[in-house]
């Protein structure tokens, strides 16, 4: 389109009545041209003029609540809870069933050994495309260095959580740095009144909390965490009760991978 | 009081604090725009949302180049508000009854919601036809295609009426809305 075609097309770009085509063509243009731009300001004014005009309606304080909570940082940050009493319920059964996890993931993975280099190559596009948003979401968040830290790490390591929900749930860690992120998308809620707990598992002892968190439908969370790696060999979610959590799990872990 | 800008650059950086002020500033006149076209609270309302959440990350997409942070935020809202009515015309399932209104109704009825003396007087003083197709777009949400169907008259024709009509609306509006300012 030249620029005499799109100058004519700018007032009805501005009152958003243009076909999605001239729309396209429209602001190809405007980008690289001066004259087009001061036009579209001038038009622009005209149309924001219309939109002040119309009569004024408060809109209700609800909304304007929900519209602040929506942008709240999407990253929420677990702060381990220490552990007030001690240790009572599934523990032990609990590190048990992970064993029996880990050594059906083995099983599985010798019998379907063949599909396993074409899922390695899958994963690994997945992991540099999730590398990317990772980087991209990290931008905005508090713990920005650790996460940054984490992301541009060579040596990253990543375990995909599977268990009894569906869900997109990834933990990506670097034993050296002891830097750690548990990236959730698509979880469903836990629940009123319910948190998801994450837990490292130790081969002996008790299962370590490593926080609590809600995911938000539709966004995506990247829970840091701290810690040494090398010391433990699961990492599991669990449902428990919010808005803190329990000092050890209650109930069988959701989600789980071996590290 | 902080400028306009000053808080979406400090959104950029993403501050929730700067979002807060922004929204307080521009709330009404982006709801009461949707509430205009969309005729409707709920979806007034859900689009109200969808354009701050969408002004909140399309902050850094702002170039001061092509206007001020408010028409750029009108225009936000308007662009949005009209996406919602398109898809609420395209659910209908027999769009063609709420459509059958003259575009004269729909002026009329246009014409009602607008308050402010400026923008009326200016409207008022168009040519009718000139008007009709600016009020059927703008505030109808009807692109120039639909419009030239639903008035009957060649493409060429609505393209016209709306090229004379804002460039009018500009020499009135513009230096006294900038006066103003």
């Amino acid at each position: 389109m030249t620029h005499n075609q799109v100058a004519e097309l700018l007032p009805a770009y501005a009152l958003d009545a243009l076909s999605p085509e001239d729309v396209r063509a429209v602001e190809d243009h405007v980008r690289g041209c001066q004259d087009c731009q001061r036009d579209l300001a001038a038009f622009t004014t005209v149309t924001a003029a219309m939109a002040d005009s119309v009569l004024m309606t408060t809109p209700p304080p609800a909304l304007r609540a929900r519209v602040l909570e929506a942008v709240r940082p999407e990253v929420d940050v677990a702060v381990p809870r220490p552990v007030p009493h001690r240790a009572r319920g599934l523990s032990f059964g609990w590190a048990l069933g992970l064993a029996a996890a880990a050594a059906a993931v083995v099983v599985a993975v010798g019998a379907v050994g063949v599909i396993l280099n074409q899922r390695l190559a899958d994963l690994h596009t997945q992991l540099s495309r999730q590398t990317e948003q990772l980087n991209a979401l990290s931008i905005r968040v508090t713990q920005q260095e650790q996460l940054l830290a984490i992301v541009t790490n060579p040596a990253l390591k990543r375990a995909t959580l599977a268990g009894s929900v569906v869900g997109d749930v990834q933990f990506v860690y670097d034993p050296a740095s002891r830097l750690g992120a548990l990236i959730v998308r698509n979880l469903t809620d836990p629940g009123q009144g319910r948190v998801y707990q994450l837990w490292l598992v130790a081969a002996a002892g008790a299962p370590q909390s490593a926080g609590v968190f809600r995911p938000v439908t539709g966004r995506s969370l990247v829970v840091p965490i701290t810690a040494d790696f090398t010391r433990y060999r699961a990492i599991a979610i669990s449902v428990e009760q919010g808005p803190s959590g329990a000092p050890l799990p209650t109930a069988p872990p959701i989600l789980s991978a071996i590290l | 009081m902080e400028s306009d800008e000053d808080l979406l650059a400090r959104m950029v950086r993403g501050d929730e604090g700067a979002f807060a002020m922004l929204y307080d500033r521009f709330s009404a006149p982006v709801y009461s725009l949707a509430l205009r076209m969309l005729g409707d609270r709920a979806a007034a309302e859900e689009t109200t949302q969808e354009v701050f959440l969408g002004i909140w990350r399309g902050a850094g997409a702002f170039d001061p180049r092509r206007g001020s942070v408010r028409s750029w935020l009108l225009a936000q809202a308007h662009h949005k508000t009209v996406d919602a009515l398109r898809r609420a015309r395209l659910r209908a399932t027999d769009p063609l009854p709420a459509q059958v209104a003259a575009g004269s109704e729909i002026e009329a009825e246009a014409l009602r919601g607008v308050e402010t003396g400026l923008v009326r007087d200016a409207l008022g003083g168009l040519p009718a036809e000139q008007r009709e197709a600016i009020i059927l777009a703008y505030y109808g949400g009807y692109t120039q295609q639909e419009i030239a169907g639903r008035l009957q008259i060649p493409l060429g024709t609505v393209k016209t009426r709306i090229r004379d009509g804002m460039q009018r609306l500009r020499r009135q509006l513009v230096s006294e809305v900038q006066l103003d300012a």
